[in-house]
């Protein structure tokens, strides 16, 4: 993926690419700069990709959203110590990293976003992971998360219903089967959804599941 | 661009005053500037066709005007008919065309484009064809919306428009008409500009012309996580309106890079 092999900048520190990050203004540098950070693979680095969610550039944004995702498990921590209380623009990039990574302890801090995060980009993200993240969650965690979604499939918002479908789909999947036949029947619900691309999405998700049986 | 300062508020500023119908329209009728530029707007927000036939009064206002020469409340009436679009207010919009103020021809043509009636395509055209100062995006997006392929010829020269908004507009434009691709060379050109807004503009251009075959672009331009979202929402509406692909084809094309987005 990154266009900066570790191996070519053995010298290259966590720190200076710390220090070149501050002085960084064109989107060219940044991009540079966020790749090797990924590619240097320190956890230490976990922190300045989390920063780079905030630059206002959504191209370097989406860039430090894989190299974070690289690190798997490790940024769980750090990405819920540093989630953005002011700019909902980097908040969305950090719950869409969560949401992605699939942790068990972000599940807290998924439902409350989604129960009272003003911002649209980051209560889509949140719903998209809760289902992947309910499913590491014990029972009763997982009928709350349920019963959550299903709400959310009467959204006035479609980007919350749509990404409904995909963390009810993840449930179904992975969650504790006794719970399959409730996340399903919120996905049946939604085939009549007004907006032909909920129904399509909701059409697609029956078939992804059918296969799995 | 940034949020408020806790998580769980809202911004109180922006939402709307609660008025009943009646209220809206004595409002807009009475002496108050203010008041009647606001109730006009709040009668497109809610929609309501009784809001029709006042509007189309304020439509022909000529209190409320700027020191140029505007028309502030006509601009504002002009948008709310489009709202409402309700097929009454035609002939008027159609009028609104000639207003001497050009931001009430510009949202007179938007307006006539919401309104989905034919009727509208050669007032838009000659408009299009006037040696005057227009609102040439405008009018180009209005023929778009309302399919007037009688226009293609009309609308090819705005290609090479001063102005890039203008060039973007009449690619997408033609682009719905004659699924030429050089056209879409135009709108991807245009999304990487270093200038954000106009990347803005080319990523709901390039959603507007229907070419699904573009959608991972707008999933990866340098443009705000929610318009990429809701630009490929808008590319699959209008790929399902236009019909020139199988479902399943767009769904192919347009799922896999919202399902990467969300």
């Amino acid at each position: 993926m990154s266009s900066l092999p570790a191996a070519q900048v053995p010298s290259t520190t966590v720190a200076q690419l710390a220090a070149e990050l501050e002085q960084a203004t064109s989107p060219e540098d940044l991009l540079r700069l966020v790749r090797a950070l990924g590619a240097l693979g320190q956890v230490e680095g976990i922190p300045l990709l989390i920063r780079a969610f905030g630059f206002n550039r959504p191209a370097v944004g989406e860039a430090a959203l894989e190299e974070v995702l690289r690190f798997g498990e490790l940024a769980v921590k750090p990405l819920l110590e540093q989630v953005d209380s002011f700019d909902y623009g980097a908040r969305a990039y950090s719950v869409r990293a969560l949401a992605r990574i699939g942790h068990g302890d972000a599940y807290a801090f998924l439902v409350e976003a989604i129960r009272s995060d003003f911002a649209p980009s980051v209560r889509r993200a949140a719903v998209r992971g809760l289902g992947r993240v309910a499913a590491r969650r014990p029972l009763s965690d997982q009928e709350q998360a349920l019963q959550l979604l299903h709400q959310c499939l009467s959204d006035s918002d479609w980007g919350v219903r749509y990404a409904a479908l995909g963390a009810l789909t993840d449930l179904a999947r992975s969650g504790l089967p006794e719970l399959r036949a409730q996340a399903e029947a919120g996905i049946q619900t939604a085939l009549a959804d007004a907006e032909p691309l909920i129904s399509l999405r909701a059409q697609m998700s029956q078939q992804e599941l059918a296969t799995d049986l | 661009m940034n949020g408020s300062p806790t998580r769980i508020a809202s911004n109180t500023a922006v939402l709307p005053q609660q008025l009943t119908w009646e209220q809206a329209v004595a409002k807009l009728q009475g002496a108050d500037l203010q008041d009647r530029y606001y109730a006009a707007w709040y009668l497109g927000t809610v929609r309501d066709p009784r809001g029709v036939e006042p509007l189309l009064l304020a439509l022909q206002d000529e209190r409320d005007r700027t020191a140029l020469g505007g028309y502030p409340l006509r601009r504002n009436a002009a948008k709310a008919l489009g709202q409402i679009g309700d097929a009454r207010a035609l002939p008027g919009l159609v009028a609104a065309l000639t207003c001497t103020d050009l931001h009430v021809r510009e949202e007179a043509a938007y307006a006539l484009a919401q309104l989905q009636d034919a009727r509208a395509v050669d007032p838009l055209l000659a408009l299009l064809r006037s040696p005057e100062e227009q609102p040439w995006e405008a009018i180009i997006e209005a023929l778009g919306q309302l399919n007037a392929r009688q226009a293609e010829e009309a609308i090819r020269p705005f290609l090479g428009h001063a102005s890039r908004r203008v060039q973007s507009a009449a690619a997408w434009v033609l682009y719905r008409f004659t699924q030429a691709e050089e056209l879409t060379q135009i709108l991807t050109r245009l999304l990487a500009d270093p200038n954000s807004s106009l990347r803005q503009a080319a990523l709901f251009d390039l959603a507007e012309s229907g070419w699904v075959a573009g959608a991972p672009l707008l999933a990866t331009a340098d443009v705000a996580l929610n318009l990429r979202i809701n630009a490929l929402k808008r590319l699959f509406d209008v790929a399902l309106q236009l019909g020139q692909l199988p479902l399943v084809q767009v769904a192919e094309l347009i799922i896999p890079e919202l399902d990467r987005l969300l």
